[in-house]
């Protein structure tokens, strides 16, 4: 049986760093009364002198450690605030004392801080996340559902964000490039993902958003100045595709105009049906148009 | 890689086994300050490169010394950066490909590279990956040119 001035043995923790919304501490005792419970308090720490009985106590979270407790392993729950108490403002700690049914409201020996206790600083609450909405040609975009993006086929990205903050977007990879909020592809095939992302402001958080585009071939266009040649004469067409594809040339109508290389010649009044191809790549198809060309009287 | 012959008098091309093709519309008995037209086509858009005139280095080496090195601030003039997707503080220096993996240039040439002389060794007009891949060979491509002595 223990002397009037022996106390319980009480060791644990972590006392420090805790978390504000409930820290666990594990406590250890020996040397406890066998006949005597003994209660664990969260309280406010009474520095009147070294075991001034605290008048500030948190019930809700008390630990009876009953005579049939595990005196071993004790695991008592610890709160940031509690009632007007907030421990990042005062002392907090465990305090042990006889229980209810073993004279707890006496002054007893067994009375003891255990350890003053502090918490992690509480993470303030987090500002609820920007929006983004990103669009092409009026279609919303889907952070999950790819796009098609054609080679060097420039779309205009259009985002708009809940706070209305200016957004910034930068392709995640090397096959497609950014210009402003003009986005394209560097490549026909293989896919791209476009970041685009809200700094927010003072009450909504930075938001980031990613976009996948599927990549697709693109089309050799062709442009022509002519569409009309006199009799006799002969006119430049275009060499080249838009791609730098070099054009080959074909007179359907042999009679009415002849070609060499990109140079057509009007042999006589009708229309010059030419054929128009130009090679492929991996990053565009190949071109197979017609083109007429009216060959009028000299 | 490739030679391909050209129509133009002392003019050269060179294929290179991914299908770029870089040409340099005069690669012999260039004078100093001679402006030489460099052209490419189907190189790979998604690649930064540099153009300039080096020192022929072997085919496993970076090619260097070159004239203007790396231009990371355009500010030489000698070599020439093409990026369509450069990192952020190379917006503005580097040249964009034109579609087709396209470009056309005309640099002014000097025989001397630093020190070194390209009349008494060899020269080439090179290709290459720009800083942001500086080890991969694989873009590298090369047009010998030769200075008038």
């Amino acid at each position: 049986m223990p002397s009037a001035n022996a106390k319980s043995t009480i060791v644990g923790g972590p006392y420090t760093n805790l978390d504000p919304a409930g820290g666990v501490i594990h406590l250890n005792l020996t040397n406890y009364p066998k006949d005597k419970g003994l209660y664990i308090f969260q309280v406010v720490r009474n520095r009147a002198s070294d075991n001034a009985r605290p008048t500030v106590i948190n019930m809700d979270n008390a630990v009876d450690v009953v005579t049939t407790a595990n005196h071993a392993d004790v695991v008592f729950t610890a709160v940031g605030k509690f009632g007007s108490t907030d421990c990042s403002v005062v002392e907090c700690a465990l305090w042990a004392q006889f229980d209810g049914a073993s004279g707890s409201y006496q002054l007893t020996d067994e009375d003891q801080y255990l350890s003053s206790i502090s918490f992690a600083a509480a993470t303030a609450p987090a500002n609820p996340a920007d929006t983004i909405e990103a669009s092409v040609n009026g279609a919303v975009l889907a952070t999950n559902n790819p796009g098609t993006l054609v080679y060097r086929t420039p779309v205009t990205l259009t985002v708009k964000t809940g706070s209305g903050a200016a957004p910034t977007i930068k392709s995640s990879t090397a096959d497609c490039s950014v210009t402003g909020n003009l986005i394209q592809a560097l490549k026909g095939s293989g896919g791209c993902d476009f970041e685009v992302t809200s700094p927010g402001n003072t009450t909504i958080s930075k938001k980031v958003s990613h976009y996948p585009f599927i990549l697709a071939k693109g089309v050799q266009i062709v442009s022509q100045k002519r569409n009309s040649i006199k009799t006799g004469k002969t006119v430049a067409l275009s060499a080249e595709t838009n791609f730098g594809e070099t054009i080959s040339y074909t007179s359907v109508t042999k009679k009415i105009c002849a070609v060499k290389g990109n140079q057509v010649t009007g042999l006589k009044v009708g229309n010059c049906n030419l054929a128009l191809t130009a090679a492929g790549t991996s990053n565009y198809l190949a071109l197979g148009t017609n083109l007429s060309v009216v060959v009028s009287k000299k | 890689m490739a030679l391909i012959g050209t129509s133009m008098a002392s003019a050269a091309s060179v294929k290179s086994p991914n299908g770029a093709i870089l040409t340099v519309s005069k690669t012999s008995s260039i004078n100093t300050g001679d402006k030489l037209t460099i052209t490419g086509s189907h190189f790979d858009e998604t690649v930064g490169i540099y153009l300039a005139l080096c020192k022929i280095v072997k085919k496993i080496e970076l090619p260097t010394p070159c004239g203007g090195g790396i231009d990371k601030t355009g500010a030489t003039g000698s070599s020439i950066w093409i990026s369509s997707n450069p990192p952020p503080y190379g917006v503005g220096l580097a040249k964009e490909y034109l579609p087709g993996g396209r470009f056309s240039y005309t640099i002014r040439v000097s025989p001397m590279i630093g020190k070194l002389d390209c009349r008494k060794i060899a020269c080439a007009i090179y290709v290459r990956a720009d800083h942001t891949r500086s080890d991969d060979r694989s873009f590298d491509i090369a047009v010998p040119i030769t200075f008038k002595k």
